[in-house]
């Protein structure tokens, strides 16, 4: 198993995924972490009909993600993994999976967001984790596409 | 009956799209139509697809109980095509078309009161689609 690229994007699966970090990355599947998609029959099948069909898609809670990338399911294979935010990596990495580096690449507008980057908008709850991310030694690398230059931000939420 | 109870029916659209393209096909549209009323622009600039979910789903609510929707979406991938479906889902006033262009959005302009609101996502698909063509100048 070889983690590719791991990213936070509220927007799971769309165009900057599919036509910029796939082609980028290679993998040879892309995993959604999110316990509301792994739930949901119609999102299940929205996302995975924004895949090349080349490439394998697995849509499954965080707490499953969690086991799988600790099995030997994925051994032979190369994987995108996508999270809709830092809480959830959180919950993956407590959970005792081995990430070096994630990419931010969208958390859009919300109430009581303040602006980091243009693509970047924490709230305390996302700021705080993000910056537990951070203790635990993992780079945070904002960057929505491959072609614009990545800023590491680790700073930034500390 | 209220003779008109019909006559108040309308069927509005929402343009959807990334950037600003929606805001400018509904601009060029009035620059061939004239002016027209009835039809929304969104964009999910800056947006996560629930917030853009929500904005959609204002429009929709702030309309009658008798008013329909039709919502022209880019592409059906994305953040538009996510926010679209979720509305689609709740409310039984509202169909989705996806691919939208200027002919399009010009039939439904000519369309949308004399066509059934159930026929006229289908009829509207067509006509984007009949539009487009590989053109062979020697055909000229």
């Amino acid at each position: 198993m070889a983690v590719r690229l791991a990213r936070i994007d509220d927007r799971l699966i769309h165009g900057q995924v599919v036509l910029g970090w796939v082609p980028h990355v290679r993998p040879d599947r892309i995993v959604v972490a999110n316990d509301r998609v792994a739930a949901s029959g119609w999102e299940r099948r929205f996302y995975a009909s924004c895949v090349p069909p080349e490439i394998k898609a697995s849509f499954f809670s965080v707490e499953e993600t969690t086991r799988r990338l600790q099995s030997d399911l994925f051994q032979h294979e190369t994987l995108l993994i996508l999270f809709e935010s830092g809480r959830d990596v959180l919950t993956v990495v407590d959970g005792g999976v081995d990430l070096r580096e994630v990419n931010v690449g969208g958390l859009h507008f919300r109430e009581n967001a303040v602006e980091l980057l243009p693509f970047v908008y924490l709230t305390e709850e996302e700021r705080s984790a993000l910056r537990e991310l951070v203790k635990r030694g993992i780079t945070l690398s904002a960057q929505d596409v491959p072609s614009n230059a990545a800023c590491i931000i680790n700073s930034l939420v500390v | 009956m209220n003779p008109t109870a019909s006559a108040t029916k309308m069927i509005s659209a929402i343009v959807v799209t990334h950037g600003n393209l929606a805001r400018e096909f509904i601009a060029t549209a009035r620059n061939i139509y004239g002016n027209f009323s009835g039809v929304h622009s969104v964009s999910n600039d800056g947006k996560t697809p629930q917030s853009l979910a929500a904005e959609l789903e204002a429009i929709v609510e702030a309309g009658g109980p008798d008013d329909s929707y039709v919502i022209l979406v880019d592409f059906i991938g994305g953040s538009c095509g996510h926010a679209t479906l979720a509305v689609e889902r709740r409310h039984r006033n509202v169909h989705i078309v996806s691919g939208v262009n200027l002919p399009m959005l010009l039939a439904f302009l000519n369309k949308r009161t004399e066509t059934n609101f159930e026929r006229l996502p289908s009829e509207l698909a067509s006509r984007g689609r009949d539009s487009i063509h590989a053109i062979d100048a020697d055909q000229f």
